[in-house]
């Protein structure tokens, strides 16, 4: 009975010991399995052995003391410097550190991207969806004729009246009239929207935007486009060159079609993630941002 | 209320005991463990539920792996390394899983998605295989495969010239008719086609470097060494 009693006691003192686990920041004795602690912040065994085998070349075992010990003050110089950025709030101050942070976090967030690999139907997909990044850069000599309508410059003709004159100017121009003719018998004048000369295509949307650069692009030399009617009046277009985009075959291009695929990816990721991050995080903006 | 005092002993000799125990798994040198069958048996005991609630969705319940890439931890093949020291590393920091130090140097490359081999090639290169691994093969494709192997896919460059592969790239041994991804002339021609990216999370700050441990003792156990 004493016995029972007595190891009952000492289990009660263990149950006791073993129950009150000290806080993280009361250790005073390395755990197991690190192998030491910086501020609290344990370096684990199993990095040391393989900074020490990767440092040596050699198994851990093969290691001399004078190399762990180097290893092992390298590493606790590197867990010292790096809990000094965060004291210093590095994070905050220096663009390095935070493009160091985001890069990391990509590397999470794009790993479960990378190991789904694309079908041949999606790589053809995404190809056929932007054919125009695989295309060479066309270019466009065009004038931009157009006519005022609705108050636009001063103009006091309604948009019905100026499409049926453009239609007129159209049939002129198609039959041999000057452009010249045209401007002085209906009132059209250069927009001024392309510069003379072959003008890029990128440059060309940029400056007729997105409808009238759809319309030219279709042209071909020497072709008129029918009125079209924008938001300062109705044009004609008068394509005096065009050297259309050459759109490459998907075979040629399938090397790079894979990797725009996975950047593609890798960015729908990153906005998923970022969507995310931002419903879970309170944001406020000044008054005047919220507008 | 001396059964209660008997009770609560006997709950603290347990928690001692095992706390002993897990002091032994952290602090034992890792390449000693195996030898010592009681630690191996304490690590197990920890690990079977762990290994069941993580791992196994894609290792399998049994540890032979589920076909799709996730390999049989039972067998001798180890990519990254075999032994308690490896398996805790990969279990600790992955495989690609964006974590710096997971194992990530290489992949096998899309070669037919990237159109860099083409069809008649990559079958060629699969004839070979089938070659390496003594099973039947179209002789004359297969010695086709194998100038394409030691020369335009640079194989030899990640699986060595001898096809038996390297574990600083995680790159398998070709000639030991052991397939995460498949075997068939099928499975091999779709490895090589579009490529093969095996992802296996990171386990550190999800599981504690106990149970990590234990799970790296376990594994080390029931594969053939």
């Amino acid at each position: 009975m004493t016995l029972a009693l007595a190891a009952a006691a000492a289990g009660l003192i263990a149950a006791t010991a073993g129950l009150i686990h000290p806080a993280k920041h009361d250790l005073t004795a390395v755990p197991p399995g690190d192998v030491a602690l910086v501020n609290q912040e344990p370096i684990l065994m199993t990095d040391f052995i393989a900074e020490t085998e990767q440092s040596a070349g050699e198994p851990f075992a093969q290691t001399t003391p004078a190399q762990r010990a180097q290893v092992l003050r390298n590493m606790i110089d590197e867990e010292l410097l790096v809990q000094r950025a965060l004291a210093l709030d590095l994070p905050e101050q220096d663009t390095d550190v935070r493009t160091a942070l985001n890069d990391g976090v990509a590397a999470l967030v794009n790993a479960p991207v990378l190991g789904a690999a694309p079908s041949d139907d999606d790589l053809r997909a995404y190809f056929n969806a932007h054919r125009a990044n695989y295309a060479s850069q066309g270019t466009m000599n065009l004038t931009d004729l157009v006519l005022h309508v609705g108050g636009f410059e001063n103009a006091d003709q309604s948009v019905t009246q100026g499409l049926a004159d453009a239609q007129q100017a159209l049939y002129e121009l198609r039959s041999g009239a000057s452009q010249d003719d045209v401007k002085q018998h209906f009132g059209f004048v250069d927009s001024g929207k392309m510069a003379p000369g072959d003008q890029p295509d990128f440059a060309a949307k940029i400056h007729l935007g997105s409808e009238l650069y759809a319309k030219a692009a279709a042209l071909g030399d020497g072709e008129i486009s029918e009125p079209v009617v924008d938001k300062d009046g109705v044009h004609l277009l008068v394509m005096q060159h065009r050297q259309a985009p050459v759109f490459t075959d998907f075979e040629t291009v399938r090397n790079n079609v894979y990797a725009d695929y996975f950047s593609a990816q890798k960015a729908r990721a990153k906005a998923d993630n970022l969507q995310f991050l931002r419903r879970a995080a309170q944001i406020q903006l000044a008054p005047e941002q919220s507008q | 209320m001396a059964l209660l005092v008997l009770l609560a002993g006997g709950y603290g000799v347990m928690r001692a005991h095992r706390a002993a125990m897990e002091s032994r798994l952290l602090t034992t040198p890792m390449d000693a463990i195996p030898a010592q069958a009681d630690l191996v048996r304490f690590a197990s005991a920890q690990a079977r539920p762990l290994f069941a609630h993580n791992c196994a969705v894609c290792h399998g319940e049994d540890l032979k792996g589920r076909g799709i890439g996730a390999p049989d931890l039972t067998d001798s093949i180890w990519l990254y390394g075999g032994g308690v020291f490896h398996i805790e590393r990969t279990i600790l920091y992955g495989i690609r899983s964006g974590a710096k130090k997971a194992n990530d140097i290489t992949e096998m490359p899309a070669y037919g998605l990237r159109g860099q081999l083409s069809a008649t090639e990559i079958h060629d290169l699969v004839q070979y295989l089938l070659k390496l691994n003594h099973r039947p093969n179209d002789a004359e494709a297969a010695f086709a495969g194998e100038v394409l192997y030691q020369g335009k896919g640079e194989c030899f460059d990640c699986h060595a010239g001898d096809a038996k592969g390297n574990i600083d790239y995680g790159a398998p041994d070709l000639t030991a008719n052991v397939w995460d991804f498949g075997g068939d002339a099928g499975s091999l021609y779709k490895s090589i086609y579009y490529g093969r990216h095996g992802v296996m999370p990171a386990w550190k700050d999800k599981l504690t470097l106990e149970q990590i441990r234990a799970l790296a003792v376990y594994v080390n156990a029931s594969s053939k060494r």
